[in-house]
């Protein structure tokens, strides 16, 4: 069964949790308590995000960290984790998952939402595979073959957001945004690409969860999938 | 004199680069930019130290090998045939990251 809104996913959502990234558009839940995880305090994200469309929206975070480096949070500390349109933006997406899991309880729960790159202006890229996604894990920053595949992202992002004609023009575009560690969409994926990563990450034992539910809205352009940590 | 890089617009002002060499070399010495203004001939420098934004205190510092100069942008911008509006936007990145080279040691 595929909830068509995100809200039956949220509503099982209980206890002491964190949000992180909610910048601008904080998730709102009925039963729980959230605190705010952001590398940037609001002031530093107002000066650094100008064009963040409302100022006055953004949250002040409880926790100034990474996403994928969660390591002031204790071990097994949380009910539930929030990340909305958050692991798309993470150059190691399955690092990032074994440290939400580290932190989540036992049988916590992780909600997620991620563009459906069919329906955003990800469409011309290719689809995130499961075996780029191993490998920017074992692959850590500095070895060339990941810093070849960052590379390729800022590319994909030049070509998309600029209307470049030539291969010269994208390419120093990109180099200036792997200079700065721009903050891009590193992959691009649809839901079943992500069931198998979830499926690869309980297998291989590196991040076990299970599916809770998962959520389609209709007008397609992003999904929702709430995943409970698994042990033993 | 030929000018190697045509001209682009600083608030709706047309300037260059002043591409005397002892200016350029002097310009990446510093970590600046030097521009003439084409309709008063008036000549001044651009300022990376005055750009670039502090990063957050969470963020790690930036590495020397990813600095960038200033003057170096400009030029492969021009030279790549960015429009202005691409030339600002790339500055505007370097800058919120405090990448531009400031002066050197």
């Amino acid at each position: 069964m595929i909830a068509t809104t995100r809200e039956p996913l949220l509503a099982k959502i209980r206890g002491e949790g964190i949000e992180i990234g909610a910048l601008d558009a904080p998730i709102e839940l009925a039963d729980a308590t959230v605190r705010y995880v952001d590398v940037l305090t609001r002031e530093e994200c107002l000066r650094h995000y100008p064009e963040l469309p409302h100022h006055d929206r953004v949250i002040e975070p409880d926790i100034i960290a990474a996403a994928d480096d969660l390591s002031v949070i204790d071990d097994a500390s949380q009910d539930f984790i929030l990340a909305s349109h958050l692991l798309e933006h993470m150059a190691d997406p399955i690092g990032t998952l074994v440290g939400f899991r580290r932190v989540l309880k036992p049988g916590g729960l992780l909600f997620l939402v991620l563009p459906d790159k069919r329906h955003t202006f990800d469409r011309p890229r290719e689809r995130t595979t499961l075996d780029h996604l191993i490998a920017d894990h074992r692959e850590p920053p500095g070895h060339p073959a990941r810093d070849r595949r960052d590379f390729d992202a800022y590319r994909d992002w030049a070509r998309i957001s600029k209307s470049f004609a030539r291969d010269d023009q994208i390419d120093f575009w990109a180099e200036m945004l792997q200079r700065a560690r721009y903050n891009v969409h590193f992959h691009c994926w649809i839901p079943e690409d992500v069931h198998e990563l979830f499926a690869w990450l309980r297998e291989s034992g590196t991040a076990p969860f299970e599916l809770v539910e998962e959520a389609r809205p209709k007008d397609g352009w992003e999904f929702a999938m709430l995943m409970r940590r698994v042990d033993g | 004199m030929t000018r190697r890089y045509r001209s682009f617009e600083i608030q709706g002002v047309p300037h260059h680069l002043d591409e005397a060499p002892d200016v350029r070399a002097r310009d990446l010495d510093r970590g600046e930019a030097t521009v003439v203004r084409e309709d008063t001939g008036e000549t001044y420098a651009l300022r990376a130290a005055d750009l670039n934004i502090a990063l957050p205190a969470s963020v790690p510092p930036i590495e020397p090998e990813r600095r960038v100069d200033l003057r170096c942008v400009m030029e492969r911008g021009i030279e790549l045939d960015y429009a202005d509006i691409d030339i600002v936007e790339l500055i505007e990145i370097a800058r919120r990251h405090a990448l531009l080279r400031e002066a050197r040691a």
